[in-house]
């Protein structure tokens, strides 16, 4: 990656967040958030991640194309089980394998 | 007094650290796959220090998503920091604008968690508990992502190998122990769908609208919930 795009990718990245960060700090407590738009934004991240995870385990593209006949799609399940009851590492190596797995036999 | 904080502080994270190792450690392998070299992937996860945000850049810089619209997932996926912010402010009114700066660069989920209790009480020295518990978070962080690299430029082909399904993983782990309420079930499968239904949007925006259909119809459940409940209530007192 070029280090212009690079200086710029990351700039960019970190100042937003800084910026969401700071924002009620460096305001100090002169402004409340009002109670509806704390509640509203914690569908903020249960929001990003599943549509990430949905494009991604079916390989849509513009074209519209998938097939749930995809080894991704019951690696996902698989994961989706694991985190039930263990952590981040389990799923992942869970996920990982059982997609090596699938792969290799379907 | 000033040692035992610090000493405290980096107690208080350190399980946290240890459980977000493997996250870094895949956010630093898969940034040599998305063309970074071993020196950008490690300054970049200094400098931006926000973990999903990272790995979804990830994602879109290989789908070929331009910087803008990189910036505004950030954005959108750290929004909810703005409540970690709105927590912290009261607790850190009292300290001066740049300190004010330094404290609010890593707030973290993790960060927050473990020093938002803390940091309520009226303690000396919890300026010095604070920074040592951020300042710990970042090097694991950062120093995980160094390995996570390497390893990455060791094995130049990580694809190949099905590790980037590892992100996927680390999302769904991230995101399964969130979906506690219905409201928040409806707003995943809303998003979900529309993220599918919107891959033909340019400039990969399809995930930023799919998310703010999600939000939108959570908070209708929000609005319905609190009807339904305000209209029981009142039924309760008639009866």
């Amino acid at each position: 990656m070029s280090n212009t795009f690079f200086l710029m990718l990351t700039l960019g990245m970190a100042a937003v967040t800084f910026l969401i960060r700071f924002s009620f700090i460096g305001l100090g407590s002169r402004i409340e958030m009002s109670p509806r738009l704390k509640k509203t934004l914690r569908f903020v991240p249960v929001t990003v991640l599943p549509a990430i995870i949905a494009v991604q385990i079916l390989n849509v593209d513009a074209s519209m194309e998938f097939s749930l006949r995809n080894p991704k799609v019951i690696a996902a399940l698989i994961c989706t089980l694991v985190s039930f009851r263990f952590g981040l590492i389990w799923v992942v190596i869970s996920g990982v394998a059982s997609l090596m797995l699938l792969n290799h036999i379907m | 007094m000033k040692k035992t904080a610090i000493l405290h502080g980096m107690k208080a994270i350190l399980p946290l650290c240890v459980g977000n190792i493997p996250f870094s450690f895949i956010v630093g392998a898969l940034s040599i796959g998305a063309g970074m070299s071993v020196w950008q992937s490690t300054a970049w996860s200094t400098i931006v220090i926000a973990g999903s945000a990272q790995m979804l850049a990830l994602n879109m810089l290989q789908t070929g998503a331009s910087i803008g619209i990189i910036v505004l997932t950030t954005f959108i996926i750290n929004l909810r920091h703005v409540l970690y912010s709105a927590s912290m402010a009261d607790s850190m009114r009292h300290y001066s604008f740049f300190r004010k700066c330094m404290m609010s660069y890593a707030l973290t989920d993790e960060v927050y968690a473990v020093t938002v209790k803390p940091m309520q009480e009226n303690k000396a020295d919890k300026w010095c508990f604070y920074l040592s518990a951020m300042l710990t978070f970042w090097f694991v962080w950062v120093l995980a992502n160094f390995f996570g690299a390497l390893l990455g430029s060791a094995l130049p082909n990580i694809e190949k190998y099905g590790l980037d399904f590892a992100m996927v993983a680390a999302f769904i782990a991230i995101v399964i122990p969130q979906v506690k309420s219905r409201a928040c079930i409806i707003a995943a499968i809303v998003a979900s769908i529309s993220g599918i239904l919107l891959v033909i949007l340019p400039y990969s925006l399809g995930i930023v609208v799919a998310s703010l259909l999600g939000v939108i119809a959570g908070y209708a459940v929000d609005r319905a919930d609190e009807k339904g409940a305000s209209s029981l209530s009142l039924k309760g007192e008639t009866v």
